[in-house]
């Protein structure tokens, strides 16, 4: 369902509140100290108040923006970003188990999902590119400790 | 004058040793690079980068990233005049007058000029460097904490209140990133704070994780499924087609040097980049035009003063960062987090204490910028080459790099996943036009903030007047107040702002 370009302004006004009030709240947890000598709490918990303040200032001026009120034209959608933050996870899941040729062409594998056509002859060329480079950048060049193949 | 001397020839034996060279080299050509291609930006390299400087000298380590930044300005404008791709602030002005000369079969001679252009702001910068970071870091010898508190207030008001776009988000991006700062341990007591139980928090978020997070895989996110144009045919690129006419060279000059004074003015202002000075002579320079219809069909004046501000802007960054330890933008922020990784903090101290580094980075930018002018005008067909490769083979090369490079600054996955949050929450500030740079700024700038007004609080024994009483303190405040005040009088920045707006490319289609 179309959400309108307002309501998701104001929403996005309304998370910099809600975090702000929420960081207040932990900091107020935190010992506060006094005026001369302010505690760990203290800076946090004004910070937090600013932002909610903010916050606030951002929801007012979305209000008169003019704004149009049509979907976003978004021909691609969150798809690249699912399939993007998938093939990190996989990324750093594997890297430590597998090694590093393995678990960089899981994430490849991965990234191919991110558009609707993928092209897959040229996307395995650049893994194979990047398996040889970063084999010999990361792991002989700047001895990043994981290992090529096999858990590090 | 001869102490003068004597400190441009320590800088120059720095500067000319052969590690500097190489790593000049490297950083300038890493830099072209960066900026042509379009998708990562001088930040996200230099985060890339720094890692891999660990092992370097410091000096030669900050020689090598600063050249990967005023390296990527020269690279940005190639790709600006070829795809027409506005993918920052600053190409964005670059496209307006460099694309239109593109499609008229002057790519050539745009190319060429936005070289000359970027070495003429950017030398004028440099010696702007060269004469008032001393000044004004032996002026600032005398601040205390509490006046330290004041600048750096100033430095992130000014940031937020003079970037493009809604100044109260940008507050609240600044407000984020103090916040982001303080995630970690207190420094004075040793309590966790907002580390929510997990222990790799205990030190904080990583500075290259966070920047490489906002500004990298967001902008790949945001990238990926968009249609990407193809370059322009400019095969045979002769160096006859590159040099400008005597009636062009006319057209250019005092463009050019107008465009080196306000880039070099905006640009050590603490917390303006190189987009605003873009934009501002972009502006100035139409105003001050005879015949203003021109702008956005190919003028030359339009392309020259623009380019000349942002690499003037680039270099005059340093002013502010080097002399008093306040970035100009996003990407020196990164630079000074690099120094402070390094064991250098940034400030008045750094002229006095550490001259072969301060003298020696800023010959490092004479020689880089002729390195540059080197790889811009006789190597521009390598670069162009370099934009054909299609940017869907391009990223996952780069996300991939992007993870192993924030895994080896701590040998930790954990990294990887930080990196990822940091790329979704950029995500969704782009999308809701929520500026990423004073997240980094207020990351960078914002335990400083909070040490030195614990500190003058410590002095002043809780007195919160101390900071109007000490009277370059009530200036730097006095200064805030005012870009605070203008927020609410949009008078000058909405005339900017509509200015181009209305020569942007997408309203000259009729």
């Amino acid at each position: 369902m179309p959400v309108r370009q307002r309501t998701r302004e104001q929403i996005a006004a309304a998370s910099v509140i809600a975090v702000g009030a929420g960081l207040s709240a932990i900091a107020y947890g935190y010992p506060q100290g006094s005026m001369f000598r302010p505690g760990p709490g203290f800076f946090p918990f004004y910070i937090g108040l600013l932002l909610v303040l903010l916050g606030v200032m951002v929801a007012l001026e979305n209000r008169q923006m003019p704004m149009d009120d049509s979907d976003e034209d978004q021909p691609s959608g969150m798809r690249p970003v699912v399939a993007i933050s998938v093939a990190m996870v996989v990324l750093a899941l594997l890297l430590e188990r597998l090694g590093f040729v393995p678990a960089m062409v899981a994430m490849f594998v991965c990234i191919g999902f991110a558009e609707r056509r993928t092209s897959w002859l040229p996307l395995l060329g650049v893994c194979l590119f990047m398996a040889i480079f970063g084999t010999a950048l990361f792991i002989w060049g700047l001895s990043v400790p994981i290992s090529a193949f096999g858990a590090s | 004058m001869s102490e003068f001397l004597a400190n441009i020839q320590l800088g120059l034996s720095t500067a000319l040793s052969a590690e500097a060279l190489l790593f000049c080299f490297l950083g300038v050509t890493v830099g072209t690079v960066v900026g042509v291609l379009p998708g990562i930006g001088a930040l996200a390299a230099i985060s890339l980068a720094l890692p891999l400087t660990y092992y370097l000298d410091p000096t030669t380590a900050l020689i090598m990233l600063a050249g990967i930044f005023y390296g990527a300005q020269y690279g940005g404008s190639t790709a600006s005049i070829l795809l027409n791709l506005p993918g920052t602030a600053t190409s964005a002005i670059t496209c307006l007058d460099g694309y239109p000369l593109a499609q008229q079969g002057k790519a050539p001679l745009a190319l060429f000029v936005t070289a000359i252009n970027s070495f003429v702001g950017s030398s004028f910068a440099i010696v702007l460097v060269m004469g008032f970071a001393p000044l004004i870091a032996g002026f600032a010898l005398k601040f205390s904490s509490t006046e330290y508190f004041s600048v750096m207030l100033l430095g992130l008001v000014a940031a937020s209140t003079l970037s493009v776009g809604s100044p109260f988000k940008a507050l609240a991006m600044v407000v984020f990133g103090i916040v982001l700062g303080q995630v970690g341990t207190d420094v004075n007591t040793g309590m966790f704070r907002f580390n929510f139980g997990i222990l790799e928090l205990a030190d904080g978020f990583g500075l290259v994780a966070v920047a490489m997070g906002l500004f990298g895989v967001a902008e790949i996110m945001a990238n990926v499924g968009q249609a990407s144009g193809a370059p322009m045919g400019v095969k045979g690129m002769r160096f006859k087609d590159m040099i400008p006419s005597r009636s062009e060279w006319k057209e250019i000059w005092k463009p050019t040097l107008r465009g080196s004074v306000i880039g070099s003015f905006v640009g050590a202002l603490p917390g303006t980049g190189p987009g605003i000075a873009s934009l501002m002579a972009y502006a100035a320079e139409k105003r001050l035009s005879r015949d203003p219809s021109q702008f956005g069909k190919g003028s030359l004046a339009g392309l020259s003063a623009p380019e000349a501000a942002n690499n003037a802007s680039v270099q005059a960054a340093f002013i502010p960062t080097l002399s008093l330890g306040i970035p100009g933008d996003a990407v020196v922020a990164v630079l000074m987090g690099a120094m402070i990784l390094h064991g250098i903090t940034p400030g008045p101290n750094l002229i006095n204490d550490q001259p072969a580094m301060f003298w020696g980075l800023i010959m490092s930018f004479w020689i880089g910028n002729l390195m540059l002018l080197f790889l811009n005008i006789p190597l521009i067909g390598l670069w162009v080459r370099l934009l054909s490769i299609p940017y869907r083979l391009l990223y996952p090369a780069i996300i991939l790099f992007i993870c192993i490079g924030v895994y080896s600054a701590d040998n930790n996955v954990f990294d990887i996943y930080v990196v990822l949050a940091f790329g979704l929450i950029g995500y969704a500030m782009r999308k809701f036009s929520y500026p990423a740079t004073p997240v980094l700024l207020g990351f960078i700038l914002g335990p400083l903030l909070e040490e030195h007004f614990r500190r003058a609080m410590l002095l002043s024994h809780g007195d919160l007047t101390i900071f109007l009483q000490r009277p370059i303190s009530l200036v730097f405040l006095l200064i805030s107040l005012m870009f605070l005040g203008s927020v609410f009088m949009p008078g000058l920045r909405s005339k900017l702002v509509s200015r181009v707006r209305r020569n942007a490319p997408s309203d000259d289609a009729d």
